[in-house]
């Protein structure tokens, strides 16, 4: 596995940082599967347009967060 | 072949936006590992934490006044940077916290503590082939078992439409003389002009038909960081996987947090379209498709170990969480890529109503209210942005807040309100400016009191 792309440099796998903890960790492991995060939710149903048809055209994230600091501003 | 100087390589002339990123926080990544089903990165009581890409380092720095007995490291290209945030760091007597002015490649070599924890905002997409396989080096070395990765980039296919203005900016403004921030002005003037005459790429850009409206509401020199860096590339989440999984993680969830809900962000037909897709890294790339994801914060770990619903369950009613809005204007409802979701339920108004407050736990003063209403109310005030969650132990933060408000440039970020439990608020020329321009309609005596209440 090459983890250094620059020229002519030899890479080799690193010791992984914390190892005294693993086994500590790897004794607490279960073979447990929680259940999806929307099982936490269950009652919460988005309705109505979507946010891009709110505001007409495809939204960055950022500009997600934007519009929701003018919305509670409005409010 | 040799690489040019690190320096040569991004945008350096501009000092970056001081701004923090709230994502970064312990207590934000712990609730999405929590949240996922993961266990958050096992501790001493010294947890240890690593920016690479720090900036002037605000998100460290707010994070060392706050966690006194954690260790903090930021890392990043650019010695003004780094200046500034030792400079705020020393008069805040902070000695928990060191900044590194270094390329990723020579971080590499530091001689550093295992991590809990370490963050990139937004650099991953900014840089070159050789930087981001140097941020790998770096995470493969340093990071912890357990430990926690958060990388957020600009992503695809949300960047479809923008690509070209990006790349048009960028050969306009390359070979022009001056500073990046002179050579950006000049492009995005002419970029403007092509529009106007009706160039059919980029009138199809939402930021090209935006661009005036964005650079009211960001400081200038976001925009040559974001759009004149020289390997600028949006990244697809299988990408960034593979790349995360050549170094044996995971993923774990995302740090924006609805989006590791389905059932918020994408509709009843997409889910089941997307149940057609067994392979998860697959399904999640075709999930962005519905989503038009355009920036993603991904959090990923080192070996995570797995937790049960009730360990879930009880770890999400034991944690703290914050009110960072005032009461008066939490929506209780919230848009998004599936619909508008409604949350205005009597466990959500009793939240609200306990957290005005302070800081508190999902249990305290609401013992009485069912605990599936419970943390369906939290989750959902944490998705809106209302709630954050917040560290367990309270700190006095009036040096750190004395010292950003000293150190202060107008120009080159927002105004700050350090919380004592390890977040901040932006006091923000933006918000100032919204509140004027919505006129009538706003009132900012809410904030005005909220913010009081902080002190």
């Amino acid at each position: 596995m090459k983890l250094d792309a620059k020229p002519g440099r030899i890479t080799v796998p690193l010791p992984v940082a914390g190892g005294g903890r693993q086994e500590a960790l790897m004794s607490e492991q279960k073979p447990v599967k929680p259940s999806s995060p929307d099982s936490l939710i269950k009652d919460l149903e988005p309705k109505g347009a979507a946010l891009d048809e709110v505001t007409g055209g495809k939204m960055k994230s950022s500009d997600k967060q934007q519009q929701q600091m003018l919305d509670y501003l409005k409010s | 072949m040799t690489l040019e100087p690190a320096g040569a390589r991004y945008v350096t002339d501009v000092p970056y936006v001081a701004s923090f990123t709230p994502e970064l926080a312990p207590a934000w990544l712990d609730t999405v590992a929590t949240i996922c089903g993961f266990a958050a990165p096992r501790h001493d009581g010294r947890r240890t934490w690593c920016e690479l890409g720090c900036g002037p380092g605000l998100a460290p720095l707010v994070f060392a006044a706050t966690h006194p007995h954690d260790t903090f490291h930021g890392i990043d290209l650019m010695p003004e940077h780094v200046a500034r945030g030792r400079a705020m760091a020393h008069d805040a007597g902070l000695g928990n916290l060191t900044l590194h002015a270094l390329d990723f490649d020579a971080a590499c070599d530091l001689d550093l503590p295992p991590f809990d924890y370490i963050v990139a905002h937004g650099v991953y997409a900014w840089v070159d082939d050789a930087a981001t396989a140097s941020m790998r080096r770096f995470i493969h070395r340093h990071l912890a078992q357990g430990g926690l990765v958060y990388l957020s980039y600009n992503a695809m296919p949300g960047w479809a439409a923008d690509s070209p203005f990006q790349h048009l900016i960028h050969a306009l403004a390359e070979h022009a003389p001056g500073t990046s921030l002179a050579r950006f002005d000049m492009a995005a003037a002419t970029v403007q002009a092509l529009r106007a005459a009706g160039a059919p790429s980029l009138v199809a850009s939402p930021i090209a038909s935006t661009l005036d409206v964005l650079r009211q509401r960001r400081y200038a020199s976001y925009f040559p960081h974001e759009y004149l860096a020289p390997a600028w590339r949006p990244r697809y989440v299988d990408e960034v996987r593979r790349d995360m999984a050549a170094i044996d993680l995971v993923p774990v969830g995302s740090a924006t947090f609805r989006d590791n809900f389905d059932r918020l962000v994408v509709t009843t037909a997409a889910r089941q379209a997307l149940d057609a897709i067994a392979d998860p890294d697959q399904r999640e790339l075709a999930r962005d498709f519905f989503m038009a994801q355009a920036f993603r914060r991904d959090v990923f770990g080192r070996a995570p170990a797995r937790i049960d619903d009730d360990a879930r369950r009880a770890r999400l009613l034991d944690a703290w969480y914050a009110l960072v809005q005032p009461p008066p204007l939490v929506r209780f409802s919230m848009s998004t890529e599936a619909g508008e979701v409604t949350f205005d339920t009597p466990a959500a108004r009793a939240l609200v109503t306990r957290l005005a407050e302070g800081p508190g736990r999902l249990r305290e003063g609401l013992a009485d209210a069912p605990v599936d209403e419970l943390l369906s109310a939290a989750i959902a005030l944490l998705c809106a942005g209302a709630v954050r969650p917040v560290s367990a132990v309270a700190t006095d933060v009036g040096r750190i807040n004395d010292v950003l408000h000293r150190h202060r440039d107008p120009g080159a970020g927002p105004a700050h309100r350090v919380l004592s439990r390890g977040t901040a608020l932006p006091i923000d020329d933006d918000l100032l400016a919204a509140v004027r321009e919505v006129g009538g309609g706003a009132d900012p005596r809410p904030w005005v009191e909220f913010l009081r209440r902080l002190d």
